[in-house]
């Protein structure tokens, strides 16, 4: 499995970074013009990410935007059989209308609250059959 | 008014002794019985002295009648009708003329005038009595004077008509109530006097409607004691107004307070989120390591020493936002630029995670000696309102800058962002409490008018706002 990290705080991105260790390839980014940039980048190199986690708030540009890109990437993709990547969102901004918005309106697969729970990440990816 | 016959030429001061002579009666009548209305008709007969004859009658010497007549009107002018006559029949002809004339002149006063006689009845009445109590001329005649008067001033008014008629002291003007045939009352204004024609003592009397007049009277005493009583109570409205206001200004401070209550605790989960959240990493981590075996006593020390540096981070933070928090009770010294820079730290990370570059530029060695927090609160309601114009815009690289620099004896401090600036419509009403062009739920309107109210009255400042190159610029003075 091939995962893109994308998280502002270096901390944050090592510690998932060690949680998936074991089960991904791992790429990382430190901000949504990053992931865009590398999400198409991989689709072009016939590499794609099976899985990005996906901060909200970073500075440049935010998580919200780059979904809507990296989706819009997706949709324009050379091998329009291609399985669509799961885009988990994380966020420190557990409030209804934000998940609303990256739900229905960027199209994520899911998404997390911070603190991020190991045991409750790896159900996820269990249950999208990706570990 | 003098008026000579045609056919007879009376020496000019002839005419004006027998003039004087009917106007001192009319007068003396007026005084002494104070009723202005009653005419006076006089016949005298005279021998003119030589000296009051012109050369023309010098040679006739004969005896001559002059007949005067003297009204006494309401607005003091006197009617004075003259008449000379050369024989008694001549001159009661006259007299019959001039009463004649003076019934036309009473019929149509514009003062209603009556004559009762001693046994209350009234003998007559003119136009002007009938209109004021709505019977006709033929009822009144013949009717109890008694029956005009309202019940309450009628033994006053019975008691001066007999006294007056006994020839004792008694009011000749009254103020009364009378009683219209229909019943209502009528305020009326009566003057009396004592006649005694033709040797039968009779009261000769005029009447006006003052209705109109009590009204105004009454109108204007009424407004007289709400005017007073307006004056007494204003002290206390404007107590009550000024308390009011004070009212007014206390809760949209406190809802202000709320507001960016609001705000610092949206600040705090967000400054948490991620440390809690990198605390969390560190414990799974060790976990982990542990089932991996690869917790050696290094790395334990390492993840430990991490987790209490993430936990002493929190607790500084909330000490931190509670002093933030914690009102003032007395004025204190404080550097405007320290609180500038606090205020900054406090807000800078709500727009990091934004892109929203904060920085702040510039010196300022002014000690001001007030309330520290609330200046913070004044200055952070202004980076908030920058902070969200740009978040609502989208801007390419936004940013917010605070510059500081001394004026005098004074600070001054500038908050600029490249929003775009403010609408020329909107820019003076922004300090307007409950102003907002934010959607609705997102502003209160509260901010930037409890800014400005604490920098312009608590702080004696002044704050304005203009639009500056790309963007809105706040200058604050203290």
């Amino acid at each position: 499995m091939r995962c893109l990290i994308v998280e502002d705080n270096e901390m944050a991105r090592e510690g998932l970074k060690f949680f998936l260790a074991d089960h991904a390839e791992i790429e990382v980014a430190v901000n949504g013009r990053e992931a865009v940039t590398q999400f198409q980048l991989a689709l072009s190199q016939q590499k794609p990410f099976d899985l990005v986690l996906l901060d909200i708030i970073m500075p440049e540009m935010d998580g919200q935007q780059a979904l809507k890109l990296i989706r819009f990437a997706e949709q324009h993709d050379q091998a329009p059989d291609r399985k669509k990547a799961v885009i988990i969102m994380t966020t420190a901004l557990n409030s209804p209308e934000n998940m609303e918005e990256a739900l229905w309106e960027g199209d994520c697969t899911d998404y997390l609250v911070k603190p991020i729970v190991r045991a409750d990440l790896m159900a996820m990816l269990r249950r999208y059959g990706l570990i | 008014m003098v008026k000579k016959s045609s056919n007879w030429k009376l020496h000019p001061d002839a005419a004006l002794m027998v003039a004087v002579i009917a106007l001192l009666l009319a007068l003396a009548a007026a005084t002494v019985a104070a009723a202005p209305a009653q005419p006076v008709t006089e016949r005298a007969r005279m021998t003119p002295s030589t000296h009051a004859l012109s050369e023309e009658y010098r040679d006739h010497r004969e005896t001559i009648w002059i007949v005067a007549c003297a009204l006494l009107l309401q607005s003091a002018a006197i009617m004075l009708l003259m008449r000379s006559a050369k024989s008694r029949r001549q001159a009661d002809r006259l007299l019959r003329e001039s009463e004649e004339r003076f019934r036309m002149l009473a019929e149509n006063s514009q003062t209603g005038i009556y004559i009762v006689d001693q046994m209350e009845t009234i003998r007559y009445v003119n136009r002007t009595i009938v209109e004021i109590f709505g019977y006709s001329q033929e009822e009144m005649i013949g009717m109890s004077f008694g029956s005009l008067i309202c019940q309450e001033h009628l033994p006053c008014v019975v008691e001066n008509f007999k006294n007056r008629l006994a020839g004792l002291p008694a009011s000749s003007h009254y103020e009364l109530r009378g009683r219209h045939r229909n019943g209502s009352q009528i305020d009326i204004e009566m003057f009396e006097a004592v006649s005694r024609t033709s040797g039968v003592p009779s009261i000769i009397g005029t009447v006006l409607d003052i209705s109109a007049r009590k009204r105004n009277e009454r109108n204007t005493q009424q407004q007289q004691v709400d005017l007073e009583e307006m004056n007494h109570t204003l002290e206390q409205r404007i107590a009550d107004e000024v308390e009011s206001s004070r009212e007014k200004d206390r809760l949209m401070m406190q809802q202000s307070r709320f507001a960016a209550m609001g705000e610092m605790i949206g600040n705090i989960a967000h400054q948490w989120r991620q440390p809690l959240n990198m605390l969390g990493i560190v414990i799974q981590q060790m976990q982990m390591e542990q089932e991996k075996g690869q917790l050696t006593p290094e790395v334990m020390e390492e993840r430990v020493g991490k987790g209490m540096e993430l936990l002493l981070y929190l607790s500084r933070t909330i000490d931190d936002f509670r002093n933030f928090f914690r009102p003032g009770i007395e004025p204190r010294p404080f550097s405007l630029a320290k609180a500038v820079d606090k205020t900054v730290n406090f807000f800078e990370p709500s727009c990091s995670g934004h892109g929203i570059k904060v920085t702040v530029e510039g010196k300022c060695s002014l000690m001001y000696t007030g309330h520290v927090n609330e200046f913070s609160q004044a200055l952070l309601n202004i980076l908030n309102n920058a902070r969200d114009a740009l978040l609502e815009k989208g801007f390419r690289e936004p940013r917010i800058l605070v510059s500081l620099h001394d004026k005098g004896c004074r600070g001054v401090v500038t908050v600029r962002d490249n929003a775009g600036g403010i609408a020329p419509e909107v820019i003076d009403k922004i300090f307007d409490p409950y102003f907002t062009t934010k959607e609705e739920g997102k502003g209160t309107g509260v901010g930037l008018y409890m800014a400005k109210t604490i920098i312009e009255r608590h702080m004696q400042g002044s704050i304005y706002v203009k639009n500056y190159q790309d963007g809105a610029e706040f200058t604050i003075i203290v």
